[in-house]
């Protein structure tokens, strides 16, 4: 959960949105607490730049294959059911509310049974319980695991799409493969292959 | 399936449309970047994602 927008902000609590347990030692200075605001070693800090600043959110994805129509998906699909594949956490936390994770998978065109290589992603959450849906740009960037690193998303380059309404609606982010460059989409397409798992992080 | 997208026309350098689409069967919102080609507003590639993503998205539901 992101840190406060305004008003008092302690050492404490910057520790432990920067993954630290409470009441031990820490100082403004530390690798994981510069790293929530981008700060280099030992330069000038103020504690207001912590403001709103959060560590983001992960999940894992235990991944799966699904072929429907005309694409084949491998990730997370909790829109079948049975689920293919899952995640861990099941939920993401946006604006103090819990949004459960829908979907997370790598979809790709089949035609006469042949992939056509033309790879999105697509993450998809679930309004909240009281039926709050998510505002488009609730994070920064999504780094999607790849082999051999990550490959970072924006929400700029995202289409969105909402649909439904209540706690049944949803809220849909894709990236198409010219969001990819060539070389992470080979990657993209061998991390998310159906097999493992595989680490989506939230960076807010 | 016809989707219908409405949206305020886009100034030229404009980077993203935002909207509302309409099927048969329902409603929404959509928001998504707009495509240029050789700084080209391609207004009819940008509809074409959309709406295919949109597509994809309602033919998940008729699982």
């Amino acid at each position: 959960m992101a840190l406060p927008a305004s008003g008092t902000i302690s050492l404490n609590e910057i520790h432990i949105e920067a993954g630290g347990t409470t009441a031990t030692l820490a100082s403004i200075n530390d690798a994981d607490i510069r790293a929530l605001i981008g700060k280099a070693d030992g330069v000038e800090m103020s504690f207001n730049e912590w403001y709103g600043a959060s560590a983001g959110q992960s999940f894992t994805v235990t991944e799966g294959t699904d072929t429907f129509t005309a694409a084949v998906y491998y990730g997370f699909r909790e829109e079948r059911n049975p689920d293919v594949g899952s995640v861990s956490p099941t939920s993401l936390t946006v604006a103090g509310k819990s949004h459960p994770i829908r979907d997370a998978y790598r979809r790709v065109s089949v035609s006469g049974g042949v992939e056509q290589g033309n790879s999105a992603f697509w993450f998809i959450l679930y309004n909240a319980s009281d039926g709050t849906v998510p505002a488009n740009d609730w994070f920064t960037s999504v780094d999607v695991e790849i082999t051999g690193g990550t490959a970072n998303l924006t929400p700029a380059a995202a289409t969105i799409v909402t649909s439904g309404s209540g706690a049944t609606g949803r809220k849909e982010w894709r990236w198409f493969s010219n969001d990819f460059s060539s070389g992470d989409l080979a990657n993209f397409a061998s991390q998310w292959d159906g097999s493992g798992t595989s680490d989506v992080t939230i960076n807010e | 399936m016809d989707i219908t997208l409405t949206y305020d026309t886009p100034s030229d350098g404009q980077l993203r449309i935002s909207g509302t689409y309409s099927h048969d069967f329902g409603s929404g919102d959509f928001s998504c970047p707009i495509i240029y080609n050789e700084h080209v507003m391609d207004l009819h590639t940008t509809e074409s994602r959309t709406k295919l993503t949109i597509q994809e998205s309602l033919d998940s539901d008729s699982q």
